[in-house]
């Protein structure tokens, strides 16, 4: 029997006992019979040296198809049959080494949190929104009713730049360039990074993140405002958490309003937490994109990012979130 | 007791006790009650023995001036002393300490001067004239411009207005006449003054914010009534007071309804008329509108939404209804939004962790990726560290050296974040968005990384990357990254400059990307294009070429040969070495041919195959590695 016809014979025979296979060992062991190091096929591929030179490449050709074919069958039956065959206790594989990981990157841990906020408001209806770093005085403060003898104007506590230009203290200025190139309603959530000058130490940093939320529409109400933002709570922070409403003052907001969610820290204590400013959008915030203030009304609210994931994960020193530590961000 | 107080910045009448006794009166329903003033006894006329000149009424809008004389300057008594002590405030004798005590109770700066050290005994406020200085209370000398409001008497500064006293004419033990000011300043004004000399006080802080014009006389005639208490002597009688604009009370209406249908609850109208009477606001009903008269130590009053929100405040935003349900408009997701989630999903199933890091650089960072002049913050809030930077890679290199020097060698980390130059001209300075990528890999991997991206969000879009050198990367191991002919990057090893600046052993690579381009560019929504029916059947080929032939020759000699059936060029690796002759390389490819009419015969491939490698022995010289 010449060679091409021992692979032929080869080839029909294996096929048939693929047919055949019960479990994945007998497949391993089927693997082993044909295409393992001691196979047949290598048998043949070995007498390929002692074949006629004009032979060899008619000969070759075959070898190569029918090793093709073969592995192919045994691809698909190990989808059908499961895998490599067992290991046997001596001898087989060692299934308590340490698996050989992925190399999957990890995404930052406020980008994860900006995310999540992002998808609880989006259930809630509103759209994600973004706004350049470096603007206007009109966006950052006049449209916002901050006129420009206001304390929040004060070279000191802001980054102006060469030009007049600053980079934006608040993610507001959001708030703004939407409502100029769009009509109510209104209803987005912008997340962005903000910049006020403050020297950097385990809890302050010149750069954080907020989160900025607008709705504005006929019929808006405070009650409203409180609605979305204790639903909000509830459903990132536990459900039934209680939260509070204080007084307080924001330019391009009327009335305005500091939330406050009762946190259990990762010490144990209880206490309410600071969340962030909100409040009705200011009339002059209305006026100044032109709205009608009598018809429409609306709230806004924005949150710190930074304080909010310290705190939920027990993060000692702001430092950490800027580091670029891979050991650090490895933990998210 | 000592209660803390976050005085929000539209309540200055706050930084008062008094102020904040109002509130309390309000909010409790209890009377408040000023402190008694009764007229004291008077000797001689203030407008016979000083007078005042206004010469920048709109930096000063009000200017009083009081005399009192044969006062005993001494120290102060120990409640003065502990009550001052009790909010921050050092004593330093009892005339000044009352000034003090008067600006705590009031709100309201106060300044005494030594009337006898006064040029002409009479005030002139103006502004300062160039080259003018004053020696401040605290030993500060300080160079005035004519932005600045001083007090002056008839020769010289005596004070910078609203800011700081002159140490000339300061109240000591050798003090016996005095002439008291109380006055309203422009807060701009006071707040550009006191930023430009860094003199800040309790005065300024108070002007920045604004004073009540009409309870200024009221806080002056009380601080009389101490300093005769506790320093004897005799006031002039009246007052030297010069007011252009004398303060005329406004009127703003609430209309109940409105009220409610903004808050989302019922407060009945006559509740509401109740709040705005406790808030002394004077309130009367014409018509569907309540109108209150605004007071001037409410001057944040001006509209109907304030209001609303005094109504809101000391009803109790506690009883805001809450609703168990909130009203809901669905959205789909914006594309930039999905673009940034399929970004993070990609790169971090390549492999790379994002970072965040500050958009802050040093200018010579800037430098390092051609960039000069970068855009930079006022010196006067960031001295160094204050250029905006115009690219990420720098801080992603750092990042690598922070990770080295903590053991970690290998990183590949992504940032996404807004870059910025300055702009061309007038308006806003450049800003886009940047994808950065580092790695400490190979060049192949990140390459790998940035198609696996593209193909994913912008499958259909033709990338491309074309050798050229970019500020920041290594000559000659640089490519310009393309979509569909348009740069939108740089990828390639960064410079020995680069590398050495971060202190760094081995130059990394990276990639700096723009993101708006491949957001353009985003298919979202695919078509289905069928899924082949016949098998594919690939050939690998090991192609033995001269050394200086690059892959994007060899792709375009393949697709030189015109073959229907063939559906992909794949590239497997390259090899030097015996056998292969030096100045030669082996480099080993995957040629795809598939049918949709039915499986290929193995004939017909390797006839297809034949003909491209006599294509390429023609073109490139190839022999075939057997």
């Amino acid at each position: 029997m010449s060679l091409l016809e021992e692979l032929r014979s080869l080839q029909a025979k294996a096929q048939a006992e693929l047919e055949k296979l019960a479990d994945s060992e007998a497949l391993e062991a089927w693997r082993i019979r044909y295409l393992g190091t001691k196979g047949a096929l290598k048998d043949a591929a070995n007498q390929l040296k002692d074949v006629a030179r004009e032979q060899k490449p008619a000969v070759g050709k075959a070898l190569n198809d029918v090793k093709n074919l073969l592995t192919e069958g045994f691809e698909k039956a190990k989808t059908v049959l499961g895998g490599a065959a067992k290991p046997k206790a001596a001898g087989g594989l060692d299934v308590t080494l340490p698996g050989s990981a992925p190399a999957i990157g990890h995404e930052h841990l406020i980008s994860q949190t900006v995310d999540e906020i992002c998808d609880l408001f989006g259930r809630m209806g509103f759209t994600v929104a973004y706004g350049p770093e470096v603007e206007d005085e009109w966006h950052n403060f006049d449209a916002l009713n901050t006129p420009p003898e206001h304390p929040a104007r004060d070279v000191l506590d802001n980054f102006f730049l060469d030009g007049g230009a600053m980079i934006r203290s608040q993610t507001s200025t959001v708030q703004i360039r939407v409502m100029e190139n769009a009509s109510p309603p209104i209803r987005i959530i912008a997340p962005g990074r903000v910049f006020r000058p403050d020297t950097v130490d385990a809890t302050h940093s010149f750069m954080f993140h907020q989160v900025e939320g607008l709705y504005v529409d006929e019929g808006v109400t405070m009650s409203d405002l409180l609605t979305c933002l204790d639903q909000f709570c509830k459903a990132y922070f536990g459900p039934g958490v209680p939260t509070r409403f204080r007084p307080h003052f924001f330019p391009f907001t009327e009335p305005s309003a500091e939330v406050d969610v009762w946190y259990r820290y990762a010490d144990g204590h209880e206490g309410w937490m600071e969340l962030g400013g909100c409040g009705m959008v200011d009339p002059n915030v209305l006026k100044a994109v032109k709205y009608d203030a009598e018809k429409y009304t609306g709230f806004a609210f924005g949150m710190g990012i930074e304080r909010m994931v310290m705190v939920r994960h027990g993060i000692p020193d702001i430092r950490l979130l800027y580091g670029s530590d891979v050991r650090f961000l490895h933990q998210f | 007791m000592v209660f803390d107080l976050e005085v929000t910045s539209n309540r200055p009448d706050w930084l008062g006790h008094l102020g904040v006794a109002r509130e309390l009166a309000a909010a409790s329903g209890k009377a408040f009650r000023p402190p008694q003033i009764p007229a004291p006894v008077t000797a001689g006329r203030a407008a016979d023995l000083t007078s005042v000149q206004v010469l920048d009424p709109d930096l000063c809008p009000r200017y009083t001036a009081r005399v009192l004389r044969n006062v005993k300057v001494g120290p102060s008594p120990a409640w003065l002393v502990e009550r001052l002590e009790a909010v921050g405030m050092r004593s330093v004798n009892n005339v000044v300490d009352v000034t003090n005590y008067v600006l705590m109770e009031y709100s309201q700066p106060l300044h005494s001067f030594d009337y006898d050290k006064l040029a002409e005994h009479r005030i002139v406020v103006r502004r300062a004239k160039a080259g003018e200085q004053i020696v401040s209370i605290d030993g500060t000398r300080c160079s005035l411009t004519s932005d600045m409001l001083v007090i002056a008497d008839a020769d010289r500064p005596v004070a910078v207005a609203g800011v700081m006293g002159g140490l000339d004419t300061e109240v000591n033990e050798k003090t016996t006449n005095i002439l008291l000011e109380a006055a309203q300043f422009s807060p701009l004004s006071i707040r550009r003054t006191s930023r430009a000399l860094a003199l800040m006080s309790e005065s300024n802080y108070r002007f920045e914010r604004g004073i009540d014009p009409v309870a200024l006389d009221e806080a002056s005639r009380r601080a009389c009534q101490l300093i005769l208490q506790l320093a004897g002597g005799q006031l002039a009688e009246g007052v030297v007071d010069v007011w252009a604009n004398p303060w005329a009370p406004t009127t703003v209406s609430l209309r109940p309804a409105r009220c409610n249908a903004l808050l989302g609850m019922d407060v009945p109208a006559a509740r509401q008329q109740e709040i705005l009477a406790a808030l002394g606001l004077s309130p009367r009903i014409e018509g569907e509108a309540i109108v209150c008269t605004i007071p001037p130590f409410r001057r944040d009053l001006t509209r109907e939404a304030d209001l609303i929100e005094e109504v809101a405040r000391l009803y109790g935003y506690d009883k805001i209804p809450i609703s168990p349900h909130v009203s809901h408009a669905v959205a789909g997701e914006t594309g930039p939004r999905r673009v940034r989630k399929l970004l993070a999903r990609v790169l971090t199933a390549a492999g790379f962790d994002e970072t965040i890091s500050f958009t802050f650089n040093d200018k010579e960072e800037a430098a390092l990726f051609g960039v000069e002049n970068p855009l930079c913050t006022d010196p006067l809030v960031r001295k160094s560290n204050n250029a905006l930077r115009p690219t990420i890679v720098g801080s992603l290199l750092r990042a690598c050296k922070t990770n080295r020097d903590a053991g970690t060698a290998a990183v590949n980390l992504y940032e996404l974040a807004a870059v910025f130059r300055p702009g061309p001209g007038a308006g806003l300075p450049e800003e886009h968005t940047e994808l950065a990528l580092v790695s400490t890999g190979e060049l192949a991997a990140l390459r790998g990384a940035v198609e696996a991206l593209f193909g994913r969000i912008a499958p259909q879009g033709a990338l491309e990357f074309a050798a050229a050198d970019a500020a920041g990367f290594e000559s000659g191991a640089a490519a310009c990254i393309r979509l569909d002919g348009s740069p939108v990057g740089t990828i390639g090893r960064v410079s020995a400059r680069a590398r050495d600046y971060y202190d760094l052993e081995r130059a990394p690579v990276a990639a700096a990307i723009r993101f708006e381009p491949l957001l353009a560019a985003a298919n979202l929504r695919r078509t289905y294009s069928p899924v082949p029916k016949f098998p594919a059947i690939r050939r690998d080929l090991s192609l033995i070429l001269d050394e200086s032939t690059t892959w994007e020759q060899l792709a375009q000699s393949v697709a030189a040969v015109a073959q229907p059936l063939r559906t992909g060029l794949e590239y497997v690796t390259t090899f030097r070495g015996k056998p292969i002759p030096p100045g030669r390389k082996s480099v080993t490819i995957t040629l795809t041919y598939r049918s949709d009419e039915g499986t290929l015969r193995s004939e017909t491939v390797d006839e297809q195959v034949g003909q491209v490698v006599d294509s390429l022995r023609k073109s490139l010289e190839a022999e075939i590695r057997s």
